[in-house]
């Protein structure tokens, strides 16, 4: 991977530098095709990044036919469960800041919720399901990704009205694994953030730039989890979304068509659309170190500065 | 677990026994991998964990030994099963396809016993390329292995097939600045950047592993047989050479760097003597210090090293 190189700082310079002077001179369809062209044919060292992006989203297509999607029809059916799955959520999220865990842990934990609450039904007189489900998808998410996992009762230690046996947890463990059919290794927004970003970000050229990027858009990708209507989208769309939304960019063909052809331009739209009007109001709901407001400068191949700044001005006002 | 007929135990995994087994119904061999889950603070072991997600993930490849099914039982402990109350121990079996050897077992039949005799060239061409056709995919999919070693490879000797086992310290990585434990590779196929301290590793710590059964097919022995960390780097260092900043910038900045004695390369050729030009060349590729200067399992399987390979049977 390109990344692994430090070796190699000069050349994604010179290549963004060659972008930077086509993009200067871009005045006509026959330019933007060429610009088109250079983006979605270029031969670098970067053809292993392209075969892992076309991987992830073969993976991802197989993934959604497990109709996630359709969870968010049956959740609005039942408006308490929409209630106790937030709250629920937000549990697994204090706990992951508690013990500082990974962004792909957080996510992780939602997306096995949300799968088990697709093939089984809960009654609203007991709550200690929910909770105890809770602390199992965590458990199993954390066991995926954290390199130090804490033993089940330990899992426990933030506020929660009912404490699990660690026998009873494991015996849930393999109720949701068997329910999930094992498959816990699933595409998330994080598998395609950094291969996103080499595409679409000509300065972020120091691993600092790129460090605080990536943390703005994994803060991101976690509300998501919070907001019902992101099950619609897929993980790559909301990858895209969230960059674009955090590097203060509109959404369009071309940026689309940088990330990959295989992206639905009209989904991104919908989903950086959602963004908007979610993600600002529930600003106050973070759960780890708060990031500085200030949004990173913008890269010197946006194509649209203008309509950049007006997209700043209209976002402040909400 | 009914439907299964334990024949013979045949080995320990990374976390558990492995049996022999015919499935009943249809007379198939399995390999059933046990897994105790009677530590119950830590609930399921993340190896397990792990090591089911990612072959769901992988299975499409022949080079990664399949996964047939999961099975959870409750087994009753003889002394309590005339209580009326057992304690019940929850057991878990990966069952696989059955392979009936592995390579280590396999280059040991070849070293030692009533026949030695050097693994012919076709063979250890037409492994090795499995291998990297195994270890691509892997990658290719966003998942390091980081336990390659002969005893993970399992060989069907009739078919002359060979596929990746035991993904239990196998990890997905998504990206390159990722940190990583040390909870990884067996002594001998560890990539220097791993002992000496560095937790930013990625695909070129199976190619180093890769490189090392490469060579002790040709050898019949391993490469660098160490039996700590720092007699594992001492191995590597007077056989390649002890590593400079000019050929692996950032070596010094490791973690567990030392001051060590100032080797010179020996020659690679000398140490794997019946390995042609081409062998030479691939596994020096293989065994670079600077990770990122590795060659890849994917530019691996285009090497002229297999040239002479027939590969439509891939």
């Amino acid at each position: 991977m390109s990344f692994d190189s430090s070796n190699h700082p000069i050349s994604p310079d010179l290549y963004c530098s060659e972008v930077t002077s086509e993009v200067i001179h871009l005045d006509s369809d026959d330019e933007a095709l060429k610009f088109n062209v250079l983006w979605g044919d270029s031969d670098h060292d970067d053809s292993d990044d392209e075969s892992i992006l076309l991987n992830l989203l073969e993976s991802e297509h197989n993934q959604v036919q497990e109709q996630t999607k359709f969870l968010g029809q049956q959740l609005r059916k039942k408006t308490w469960l929409i209630n106790a799955r937030e709250e629920a959520i937000n549990w697994i999220l204090k706990v992951h800041a508690y013990y500082s865990f990974k962004p792909e842990t957080a996510y992780l934990s939602v997306d096995y919720f949300n799968r088990f609450l697709l093939s089984h039904t809960f009654t609203q007189d007991k709550a200690w399901p929910l909770q105890l489900l809770s602390v199992t998808c965590l458990s199993l998410a954390a066991k995926m990704e954290e390199s130090k996992v804490p033993l089940l009762l330990d899992l426990q230690v933030i506020e929660s009205r009912f404490l699990f046996k660690p026998k009873t947890v494991q015996r849930m463990e393999l109720l949701v694994m068997a329910s999930l059919k094992w498959r816990l290794r699933t595409i998330t927004p994080f598998d395609f953030v950094h291969l996103f970003i080499s595409k679409l970000l000509c300065s972020a050229s120091t691993w600092g730039d790129l460090s605080y990027i990536v943390s703005l858009v994994s803060d991101v990708i976690i509300r998501t989890c919070l907001v019902m209507d992101f099950l619609e989208f897929s993980p790559s769309t909301i990858a895209a979304a969230a960059l674009l939304w955090v590097t203060n960019q509109c959404v369009d063909d071309k940026k689309s068509y940088c990330l990959h052809k295989n992206i639905s331009i009209e989904m991104v739209k919908k989903c950086y659309k959602l963004m908007k009007q979610k993600l600002i109001i529930r600003r106050s709901e973070l759960y780890w170190p708060k990031i500085s407001q200030l949004l990173p400068r913008s890269p010197t191949c946006v194509l649209d500065h203008a309509a950049a700044m007006q997209e700043s001005s209209d976002a402040h006002k909400l | 677990m009914e439907k299964y007929e334990k024949l013979e135990k045949v080995g320990e995994g990374t976390y558990g026994k492995v049996y022999k087994a015919r499935e009943k119904a249809s007379g198939s061999l399995v390999a059933l991998k046990k897994t105790r889950l009677e530590m119950d603070e830590e609930g399921v072991p993340p190896t397990a964990l792990r090591e089911v997600s990612l072959l769901q993930l992988l299975s499409q490849s022949i080079y990664i030994v399949r996964l047939l099914s999961v099975e959870h039982v409750d087994k009753v402990p003889k002394s309590q099963k005339s209580s009326s109350n057992p304690l019940t121990k929850p057991i878990l079996y990966l069952v696989f396809e059955y392979l009936d050897t592995d390579l280590k077992k396999f280059i040991d039949s070849h070293r030692k016993g009533p026949n030695p005799r050097p693994l012919p060239p076709p063979l250890i061409q037409s492994f090795l390329f499995q291998l990297c056709k195994g270890v691509a995919h892997c990658h290719s999919h966003g998942v390091l292995h980081r336990d390659l070693k002969p005893q993970n490879l399992l060989l069907d000797q009739h078919k002359g097939i060979l596929k990746i086992a035991d993904l239990g310290l196998g990890r997905a990585f998504t990206v390159p600045l990722k940190s990583y434990t040390h909870e990884i590779v067996t002594l001998w196929y560890r990539a220097p950047e791993v002992l000496l301290g560095s937790t930013h590793y990625s695909t070129g710590v199976d190619i180093w592993s890769v490189g090392c059964i490469f060579a002790e097919m040709v050898r019949r022995q391993a490469l660098f047989p160490g039996d700590s960390e720092f007699q594992q780097l001492i191995h590597i260092f007077k056989m390649l050479g002890t590593p400079t900043e000019e050929n692996w910038p950032g070596v010094t900045s490791l973690r567990d760097w030392h001051v060590y004695p100032r080797w010179e390369p020996q020659s690679l050729a000398k140490n794997v003597p019946s390995l042609g030009p081409d062998g030479v060349d691939l596994l020096s590729k293989m065994l670079k210090y600077n990770p990122s200067e590795r060659i890849s399992a994917k530019a691996a399987l285009d090497h002229p090293y297999f040239d002479s390979l027939d590969k439509s049977q891939f």
